[in-house]
């Protein structure tokens, strides 16, 4: 792999330290890779995009290589691969605003979108309807919790975790607390991935 | 004051926040989580590892694939280009010649190349010489002028 302009020389990983890195990931790494891309999967099924956490992998790997999104390695490979996937999947909806990229089936398209596999798209009234029903779905497995309910909704309103500490009056460890229980709770929910 | 959001927005928002936090979680929790779960982990780790090793060789694939493509591509012009070199000796030597004639800074790389004088040269230093400059694009104009 060559250098990108301006970096210092073995400053990205070469295929073969990728290759490495992935060989050496700890089991708890690979966990938290498998968590992280399917969370941002089903971020973007809401949004209308239906793709897998599989699909996320397998493109940030794709870009490593390809040099558009090449590893520095003065981060560790999996946080390497977390920032890729996050920032792949925020600029994903972007592509997304105008209405007829959503409307359109998979079929019309080039099978991309910024690099990401489209498996298919929803047209927007299945997409509202996804999207209310996963919703109702989260709500429905938290009713007796009330802490879960108002991070829900505090999330749902727009408001970091920050600010929801704030608006709650609880403490940051009291939040991640909370937020291992709703995270916990999703997971439980296992199977869905289109 | 925030716009008020559609449900797809709504669970984006709630996925993303549930991204970092598994980001951030600690390895010991992910792992006792897991085992609580029933999950097994060695199995899950080694789908992952997989999956991101197939990723690397599907990508070495289509890299090769591609310069595959560029080098027949190359392959195929550089066909072409012999065409430009006329079949004849005499032909051939009129046409180094001429194009010597029209760039007289490539006469000295020319000779050097050879290793002698212009003069002296054989038909086949003519015809190596003529593809050198063919394969460089200068015989392009001469070879479609009377020589």
């Amino acid at each position: 792999m060559t250098s990108a302009k301006g970096s210092a020389p073995g400053e990205f990983a070469t295929d073969l330290e990728v290759e490495g890195a992935i060989r050496a990931l700890t089991d708890a790494e690979a966990l938290r890779l498998r968590k992280v891309a399917d969370y941002r999967a089903r971020a973007l099924i809401g949004l209308g995009l239906g793709i897998c956490g599989d699909d996320l992998l397998q493109d940030a790997i794709a870009r490593t290589l390809d040099g558009d999104r090449r590893w520095r390695k003065t981060v560790t490979f999996p946080k390497h691969l977390i920032e890729t996937m996050r920032s792949l999947a925020n600029h994903a909806p972007d592509e997304l605003k105008g209405s007829s990229i959503v409307t359109a089936t998979a079929e019309d398209q080039s099978g991309y979108l910024d690099g990401i596999p489209l498996r298919s798209c929803f047209p927007n009234g299945e997409r509202v309807t996804a999207a209310t029903e996963q919703l109702e779905r989260i709500e429905v497995r938290f009713a007796d919790d009330d802490e879960v309910g108002l991070v829900i909704q505090g999330l749902a309103s727009g408001m970091t975790g920050p600010e929801i500490q704030a608006d709650l009056d609880i403490t940051e460890k009291q939040y991640e607390t909370i937020m291992t229980r709703l995270r916990r709770g999703v997971d439980r929910k296992e199977g869905w991935c289109p | 004051m925030r716009n008020p959001m559609s449900p797809g927005e709504k669970l984006a928002t709630i996925m993303r926040a549930l991204a970092d936090h598994a980001g951030s979680t600690s390895d010991k929790n992910l792992l006792d989580e897991a085992a609580a779960d029933g999950v097994d982990v060695k199995e899950q780790a080694n789908r992952v590892r997989t999956l991101l090793l197939d990723s690397v060789l599907r990508a070495k694939k289509k890299r090769l694939s591609t310069a595959a493509l560029a080098h027949e591509a190359t392959v195929t012009i550089l066909g072409s280009r012999t065409s430009r070199v006329p079949s004849d000796a005499a032909l051939r030597r009129a046409l180094l010649a001429k194009s010597l004639r029209r760039r007289p800074q490539m006469r000295e790389a020319v000779v050097t190349l050879q290793h002698r004088e212009f003069e002296s040269f054989s038909d086949a230093d003519v015809e190596s010489a003529l593809r050198q400059m063919d394969a460089l694009g200068l015989l392009d104009d001469d070879s479609e002028q009377d020589s």
